[in-house]
């Protein structure tokens, strides 16, 4: 989410499903990942009786530079405030203070994207050589890519984050094609029947043409 | 943030750059760089100081473990305080601290550390209670227990729970444990928040009764 945009409909419906009514506290609010920044939405205390309760929250969040760049959650808690002569599903007793209810209903980031996941990572590793464009290695969690940033190719846009973002998860998809060849070529693995035919026929031929064809397919899929 | 991570493989030594970020510019590998070298400066500087105040030997040996760690958590508090780092990259931050002074940490653990037993973190977490209240209970070990237990947020708990143990001081961690797991399973579940004095010791008190 960028600033000035809006989340709507942050509120949650208490429910009772005791045949009689209990005091209950019901927070509604949002909570930074690393759990520093919290901001009460709305708490109301209510006596709720049999089934659902009153509509709890907010309309609309307006994000606004108060909450700064980071991923949030959007919580919700329902808290005992007096006792009851009954136990909860685990068993426990219901006395003041016991949590009824608590649970995050909603993620959103907040100028930033969610955490990348894959396999791949790309790091600069500038040399002076013409022949090296890219490199890789494989490492605990995945492999990492080194990219000459020496390389007029890509010197010229290593300081534009955008630029050069574009241009390696472009170049990504061959380089993954090739990282797959290699693990296939090592083992017997025929997820990727494709990738194992070519191995299996030798046809050097074939392989500038099937990188070409899935380097074209993802190109479509990315910038469609 | 992007932290620089050296890893000594046998012979040869590994740098690696770590980040959520999936790609890294030249420009983040110089702003890790600075920040690698101003933290090892920082490290040095806390050798230093825990020399000098005697709570560390020139054989890596702490003399006073409650107060060295006390030190290092405020140092590292005010470093974090300068340099901010993102809570995506946080446990990248602690991982790392390790093997970087055998001063402080003779030995790097073998395996990933969780956030929870991470010396580093925990001595982060006690430096922002005063030492006066830390003095009370003079096991390190003990410490690292009751930090990491979540229904001991409540300072009011917390403050409850120093004073038992100041009463029947354990001789170890291992003989402190089973009270701090009885008082947080008497809370497990409990917003404690929503008690008034009297209600939050009636229910502590029954763990002791």
């Amino acid at each position: 989410m960028n600033y000035g945009e809006k989340i709507s409909g942050a509120y949650v419906i208490p429910i009772n499903e005791f045949s009689e009514s209990i005091l209950v506290l019901v927070k509604i609010f949002i909570v930074s990942t690393d759990g520093k920044k919290t901001e009460m939405l709305q708490e109301k205390e209510i006596n709720l009786q049999e089934g659902e309760g009153p509509k709890i929250g907010v309309d609309e969040i307006i994000i606004t530079k108060k909450y700064g760049i980071g991923s949030y959650s959007i919580r919700a808690r329902m808290i005992a405030l007096e006792g009851k002569d009954r136990l909860l599903p685990d068993g426990s007793k219901i006395e003041k203070g016991k949590i009824l209810y608590d649970r995050v209903n909603q993620k959103f980031y907040i100028e930033t994207d969610p955490k990348e996941s894959g396999p791949c990572r790309f790091q600069p590793h500038g040399r002076d050589d013409k022949n090296y464009l890219f490199d890789w290695e494989e490492e605990e969690d995945g492999y990492v890519i080194y990219f000459n940033d020496w390389h007029p190719r890509i010197k010229q846009i290593a300081s534009n984050e955008e630029e050069l973002t574009n241009y390696l998860t472009e170049q990504g998809s061959m380089l993954a094609l090739q990282i797959r060849l290699e693990e296939l070529v090592g083992d017997d693995d025929k997820e990727d029947e494709e990738l194992a035919k070519l191995i299996k026929d030798k046809d050097i031929s074939a392989v500038y043409k099937l990188f070409l064809s899935r380097h074209s397919e993802f190109l479509w899929d990315i910038k469609k | 943030m992007v932290i620089k991570i050296i890893k000594k493989d046998k012979s040869k030594e590994v740098i690696q750059y770590k980040s959520v970020k999936k790609i890294l510019t030249p420009e983040d590998i110089k702003e890790a760089d600075r920040f690698d070298n101003a933290l090892n400066h920082e490290i040095r500087e806390i050798e230093k100081v825990l020399l000098e105040k005697k709570m560390l030997t020139p054989e890596a040996r702490k003399s006073n473990m409650l107060g060295a760690w006390y030190l290092i958590g405020t140092r590292i508090n005010r470093f974090l305080k300068k340099y901010k780092i993102s809570s995506e990259e946080e446990n990248l931050f602690w991982d790392h601290l390790y093997g970087r002074s055998v001063l402080i940490s003779k030995t790097s653990p073998t395996s990933k550390i969780s956030k929870t037993r991470n010396d580093f973190k925990i001595a982060s977490l006690l430096a922002h209670h005063p030492i006066t209240k830390l003095k009370k209970i003079r096991l390190w070990a003990l410490w690292r227990e009751i930090i990491t237990y979540k229904a001991f947020k409540d300072e009011r708990v917390l403050n409850w729970v120093i004073k038992r143990l100041e009463e029947e001081p354990p001789k170890t961690r291992d003989a402190g444990r089973p009270f701090l797991k009885a008082v947080s399973a008497r809370l497990k579940r409990i917003d404690t928040t929503v008690l008034n004095n009297r209600e939050l010791t009636s229910k502590l008190i029954e763990v002791v009764r």
